[in-house]
């Protein structure tokens, strides 16, 4: 793992501003490619997640091809119209709908389906990537969401699901998330920070012994048991090491002035601010490739929060169980407008930063949608999802169409497959898929 | 329980392990066939009920089905008569779960086929979905066997306070610990993988530089402020409320550092700060000042309150309504105009207006809450402040502050009491004319950190005086020899310590002195399986039971009941050899119910077998319930808590869990429910009259609200919630493409959402599984989404109800053909039911207690305890002593 870097210290990247210098890029990619001596930028996945669902009446286009006429909420992101495509018809067959979308948009799983479980979910798409996407960077992901933690079974607040079905705590503070990728730590001397690797690996050692003397006198069930733990400390060892490796890489310098880091989450602030402010971090992550696996929920399921500024009293929530009120689907449809208006904001951010011939936007591939769809009387089915797929053309995708597929046909899973193949991994399954997803290539 | 295989599920996502297991292993018996055995057997297999299949299903698939599916024809490739009712290999159980979905959906036979009778064809379904249950139970079994468990968040965060004697939460920020069987406390589902690792080695490292803190006694600070000190903040442009009165302070701890006192404002008088719960009034408290050490804090703030009583919220009212009538009459130009408003006015508004402020509960205003925050939102108490205005009071709250390097913090203090916006058709809503209860704060405190003892109590617990301790090495061995054997719950061997010794000359020479270098082997203590797990190793014959060691029952006792670490006494007896008698162990259960530490049981226990964890995720939505707030969210829980405790210490009857003539409530919940004189915050048991429609599980708001979907309620919910947790009869899952109930009936002006369902419910497929659900809920269809009472369903603004909407049907006719008029009744009839009742509770509590799922021969075994139970009075404390002095506790 070539972790070696040729940025220069005093170099920095002027925060939310779009003034990047192109050299400074290059040679960034010089170094996280240093291995494979290839200067093709790399690929990147961003997913993106609305809760409860969307006014699917107002969403949907109304014809499928090329050619489609953007429906009225898609209408938010006319500048843009090249740049995505609308998929229709997809769904996770596995998931139970409801309000667990957000545990499973990512998983694709039965979340009742494992025997002696009442709930186990499976590792996410965006984990899946990272294994091994994420060896070149910093950070092999990014979990964010507006609520942040992971939330409770059923009422997940992250999208992230490791390979042992653990829910990856997101963060929400733009301020930690700033912090932690471009904000070197220097609460410690070298000195200190590379004696508590040694301790550690000590530790582990110590614990490692321990453990064979405990395995030999325990039965087949108990030994598997510990054999997760086994193979926990084995891992950590190892995450030891690669955090050891990049001691001495300084993080990639950020100017904060223009950020609005502070900005907080929901009706506890001013909830534009706060999605562009995670949108300009995201953009940046993606432009130092401090990572290049993104996953960010806008909001939580059953709750959502007020939108007072758009002139709603309900609920996110309560408006998704709109029973086919007019009132309610329009609110319904003016907070779907407005999640595709700053969605607009960052699809305009990453199409204005270059690097080398292309747009950031052309390797980076964003998946945004719902795990329900609060349809026609409310109903929270897991079926027909609101989804739109943009960029990455530079990886092979093709866009600007609405892909409308019969219902119950096609699984979203073909999308993640698809996914995966754009970002470079000789994947052809996860989960429940049957293929690519026909004409998005 | 739901299934485990679904005919869409690919394979590769589910764990097989566990499915394939118990078919392949040998076995000494079926759980059929050892039903009545003495001794549990091990490995229980599938035996296909071969009877039933030949009198019910094969005939039935012989008249409609094998025409299509047969030796003649193999539609969709399938051929049902091979279909063999062996259902312990998974891919003959998927192919089960498809016939019996599209029997249930109706699309098989087809519509052009002759249609069966429908009796037979929901005996088949019902069978097809009950062999496919027994078939997955089966498959999770281990054998009776208590698996290797974990301690899950709750349990590892006990475990540290009463390790170490600090109480601080360490596992907060720990994944989410998975239930199986309807509890996070069992071993086959607790699992551990790298990032609990990580979390645990964070935690361990933290843990121990707290506890053992090396040098000088921390200085401690101190920062005040006074409500007056503030002034507008206009003067600092770019804020964005100007009417916040701030001021920017040096910081007397921090060079060239200044925080931000907010205070005061408009509401400012004789130096004391009134706050009412509204929008953008004054607020108290600092923002952005720098800890200047880590540890515990404490906030002080001097307070009162002024409780206006309803007179006083009648008369405010309605003065500001008389304000408004007057402006609507000077703005009419014409004398008859006036007249129509004078009489409309009299006729309709004055009269309303009355009658909701004369009546509506919310107007005997409880005292106001004081809510303490930091600057990250995090709470760090709410207390209601009943201190009057002549008698002012100074109320503390204790915080951990350990920022990180550059973080800025702060406390703010605002009132948190909730008004139902009931009112918000009347015009004066925010004004502040209007009487809500006042929380007064003269002055807000901070101090910290607090440093009583030093070293700290901790430290000398950890590294204790000893004659060994000029010799380091000796001194080690003692430290880690008592540390490890408290950890380990047991006494640490002599291997075990030198291993720790070894570590701790490794890192030796690294470290400035003894108490940093002692830390590491501590963290590997804290971090190793012998810590993590509840260990009890086996013996080498894997299909025999053993019995539990001194050490190890004394855990299972103390997990039990207090989800912690056995305490000196029960290490005692343990040490003594005692710990078996049965004797010892009921005096124990009452010794260790008695302690404040089973607090911890009531919570465990019922915030799952109630499912009062739930409570909150899906809340009921602020604009159709305006009633819901966050006193009453914690107060739900509390009363359900309260009531189990109620049973559970004064050993009352569980039948009091059906129904009972009392209820465990505080003021807020008083006031809730419209039961009179219930003041403080405190819960205590209040006699309810019928008048009242209050008394057992059923009736409380926790219980209501998590079985509503937050907009609605949800007879379905409700109807499940009984049968699983009351009745334990679990419903199958609903297939896989249910949906919702339809939003509107056709020719129904007001469809009630029981009308709904009803509409559901005509629906074949649908019939056969809700004719049992859903008689329950509508049991409960007086009681709204919020847990209120009501009398009919709401179609007003905002689901407001009037005189004109549909009143509630709460009748039902049971499968049984009982049929009740309303949810009195229903209660009654669910007090006939008692020994389904208590054997459903056996069964939770009894999973509970093993922390593994109940398996089919374990079921004499809980009747026995059922019987039992039943025999003593159906009291509670009897139950856990059988549990706790049967085979099944007592083994591994």
């Amino acid at each position: 793992m070539p972790i070696h870097t040729q940025l220069d210290r005093r170099t920095f990247l002027r925060g939310a501003g779009v003034s990047l210098a192109l050299p400074l890029l290059d040679a960034m990619h010089s170094r996280t490619h240093a291995g494979n001596a290839d200067k093709t930028p790399p690929a990147r996945m961003v997913f993106l997640y609305v809760p409860n669902g969307v006014n699917i009446a107002k969403w949907v286009p109304a014809t499928p091809g090329s050619d489609y006429s953007l429906s009225p909420t898609l209408e938010a992101l006319r500048d843009h119209r090249k740049e995505f495509s609308i998929l229709s018809g997809l769904g996770h067959p596995n998931s139970k709908g409801g309000h667990s979308g957000a545990d499973t948009f990512l998983t694709a799983a039965d979340l009742e389906g494992t025997p002696g479980y009442d709930y186990r979910n499976s590792i996410s798409i965006d984990q899946f990537a990272a294994e091994t996407v994420g060896l070149h960077t910093r950070f092999p992901s990014i979990e964010l969401s507006t609520s942040g933690g992971t939330g409770s079974p059923g009422h997940s607040h992250t999208l992230a699901f490791s390979r042992d079905a653990v829910p990856l705590p997101a963060e929400n503070s733009p301020r930690a998330v700033f912090e932690r990728l471009f904000v070197n730590d220097t609460g410690e001397s070298r000195a200190a920070k590379q004696r508590r690797f040694e301790e550690d690996r000590s530790i582990l050692d110590a614990l490692l012994g321990q453990s064979r003397q405990l395995e030999n006198r325990l039965g087949t069930r108990d030994r598997q048991k510990l054999d997760e733990y086994l193979t926990s400390v084995r891992e950590v060892e190892r995450r030891v090491k690669r955090a050891e490796s990049w001691m001495d890489v300084p993080k990639p310098e950020v100017d904060a002035k223009s950020l609005a880091l502070d900005a907080r989450p929901e009706e506890r602030g001013d909830r534009q601010t706060y999605e562009r402010v995670m949108y300009d971090l995201i953009c940046l992550a993606l432009q130092t490739d401090v990572t290049r696996v993104v996953s960010f929920a806008l909001g939580r399921e059953a709750g959502g929060g007020y939108f007072s500024e758009l002139g709603l009293s309900a609920n996110h929530h309560e408006l998704s169980h709109h029973g086919g009120d007019k009132d309610m689907l329009e609110g319904l449809f003016k907070i779907d407008r407005f999640h595709l208006e700053q969605l607009a904001y960052f699809l305009g951010k990453l199409k204005s930063q270059q690097e080398g011939e292309d747009a950031l936007l052309d390797r980076t591939m964003i998946l945004y949608g719902s795990g329900m769809n609060s349809g026609a009387g409310g109903g929270h089915s897991p079926k027909n999802l609101p989804l739109l797929f943009a960029g990455g053309r530079k990886l092979g995708l093709k866009l600007s169409s609405h892909l409308a597929f019969a219902e119950d046909s096609t699984p979203l899973s073909n999308v993640f497959v698809t996914m995966l193949q754009g970002m470079g991994l000789e994947h052809d399954r996860f989960v429940d898929s049957r293929g690519t997803l026909t004409g998005l290539t | 329980m739901r299934l485990a295989f679904r005919p869409t599920t690919a394979l590769a996502t589910l764990v097989a392990s566990s499915w394939f297991a118990c078919g392949a292993r040998s076995s000494v018996g079926s759980d059929r066939e050892t039903a009545n055995a003495s001794a549990p057997a091990l490995a229980p297999v599938f035996v296909p009920d071969a009877q039933a299949y030949r009198e019910l299903v094969e005939p039935y698939f012989r008249r409609h089905c094998i025409g299509c599916h047969g030796p003649d024809a193999q539609e969709g490739e399938f051929r049902i008569d091979q279909l063999l009712p062996d259902l312990s290999e998974r891919h003959v159980a998927e192919k089960w779960l498809e016939v019996v979905n599209r029997i249930n959906k109706g699309e098989m036979p087809p519509a052009d086929e002759p249609r069966p009778d429908a009796k037979q064809q929901d005996a088949v379904a019902t069978w097809i979905a009950g062999e496919l249950r027994r078939a997955a139970k089966i498959a999770q079994s281990t054998g009776g066997k208590i698996v290797l468990r974990r301690m899950n968040r709750a349990e590892y965060n006990n475990t540290i306070r009463d390790l170490i004697g600090m109480d601080f939460s360490p596992a907060a920020d720990f994944p989410e610990d998975p239930p199986a069987f309807g509890f996070d406390n069992v071993g086959s589902a607790l699992s551990i993988s790298p990032l609990h690792f990580e979390k645990y080695l964070r935690a361990a490292r933290e843990i121990v530089d707290r506890a053992i803190v090396s040098g000088e006694r921390p200085k401690s600070f101190l920062w005040r402020l006074e409500v007056e000190q503030a002034h507008p903040s206009n003067q600092f442009p770019g804020r964005r409320s100007a009417g916040d009165f701030e001021l920017w302070v040096d910081d007397p701890h921090t060079p060239r550092h200044r925080y931000l006192i907010k205070g005061g404002g408009r509401d400012v008088q004789d130096g004391w700060l009134r706050q009412t719960g509204g929008r953008g009034e004054g607020q108290a408290g600092f923002r952005w000042f720098k800890i200047p050490a880590p540890g515990e804090y404490v906030v002080r703030i001097r307070a009162a309150a002024h409780i206006p009583t309803r007179a006083d919220v009648l008369r405010t009212a309605t003065a500001l309504k008389q304000a408004e009538y007057d402006r609507e009459l000077t703005r009419l130009d014409s004398d008859q105009k006036r007249q129509q408003l004078r009489e409309r006015w009299d006729r309709y508004v004055w009269p309303a207006f009355r009658r909701h402020l004369e009546t509506y509960p919310d107007y005997d205003y409880g005292a106001p809450r004081m809510k303490v925050a930091t600057d990250k939102g995090i709470i760090v108490g709410e207390v209601s402040v009943d201190a009057p205005r002549n008698e002012p009071h100074v109320y503390e709250f204790r915080y951990e502050f350990h920022p990180q390097p550059r973080e800025l913090d702060g406390i703010n203090v605002t009132n948190n009491y909730a008004i139902p916006r009931e009112i918000e058709n009347l015009s004066f809503g925010d004004n502040p004319g209007f009487a809500r209860p006042e929380l007064w704060i003269d002055w807000v405190e901070l101090e910290g950190p607090v440093v009583a003892d030093w070293p700290l109590p901790s430290q000398r617990r950890l590294l204790f005086d000893s004659p060994l301790r000029d010799n380091e090495t000796s001194y080690a061995r003692e430290v880690l020899d008592r540390f490890a054997s408290r950890a380990y719950r047991r006494p640490a061997t002599t291997g075990e310590i030198d291993g720790l010794l070894e570590l701790l000359r490794e890192v030796r020479a690294s470290k400035p002195n003894f108490e940093e270098a002692i830390k590491i082997p501590l963290i590997a203590v804290l971090c190793s399986p012998h810590f993590l797990y509840l260990v009890e190793p086996s013996e080498p014959a894997e299909n025999t039971l053993r019995e539990l060691d001194e050490w190890e029952l004394a855990s299972r006792l103390s997990y039990f009941l207090w989800s912690s670490m056995p305490d000196e006494e029960l290490f005692a007896l343990a040490r003594a050899g005692t710990m078996h008698d049965p004797d010892t162990l009921r005096a124990q259960v009452d010794r260790m119910l008695a302690d404040p530490k089973s607090a911890a049981f009531v919570r465990n226990f019922t915030g799952q077998w109630l499912g009062l964890r739930q409570v909150g995720a899906n809340p009921p939505g602020r604009d159709l319930f305006p009633r819901y707030d966050d006193h009453l969210e914690t107060s739900m829980v509390g009363e359900s808590e309260a009531f189990f405790a109620e049973i559970l210490h004064h050993d009352l009857d569980v039948k009091h869990f059906l129904k009972s003539d009392f209820v465990v409530i505080n003021e807020r919940l008083a006031r809730f429910y419209a039961i009179p004189d219930v003041k403080g915050d405190k819960f205590r048991r209040v006699p309810v009259d019928p008048q009242h429609h209050r008394g057992g599980l059923l009736t409380q708001a926790s219980i209501l609200t998590i079985t509503s979907n937050g907009t609605r309620t949800s007879p379905v919910i409700r109807g499940k919630w009984i049968l699983d947790n009351i009745l334990g009869d679990p419903p199958p899952p609903p297939p896989p493409d249910a949906g919702d109930i339809a939003p509107k009936v056709p020719g129904i002006n007001k469809a009630t959402v029981r009308v709904r369902l009803e509409a559901h419910r005509q629906i074949a497929a649908c019939a056969s599984c809700h004719s049992k659900i859903d008689p329950l809920g509508f049991a409960l269809e007086n009681f709204n989404a919020d847990g209120t009472w009501r009398d009919r369903e709401g179609f007003g603004y905002k689901g407001r109800i009037d005189d004109q909407d549909p009143p509630i049907d709460a009748s039902g006719t049971l499968p049984d053909g009982t049929t009740f008029a309303t949810f009195e009744e229903f209660r009654e009839l669910l007090l006939h039911r008692e020994d389904e009742f208590l054997a459903a509770l056996t069964e939770k509590l009894t999973t509970y207690a093993l922390g593994r799922g109940i398996e089919y021969s374990d079921r004499p075994t809980l009747e026995e305890f059922r019987r039992a139970m039943k025999r003593e009075g159906n009291s509670l404390r009897s139950l856990i002593r059988q549990i706790v002095t049967s085979r099944l506790f007592l083994t591994k």
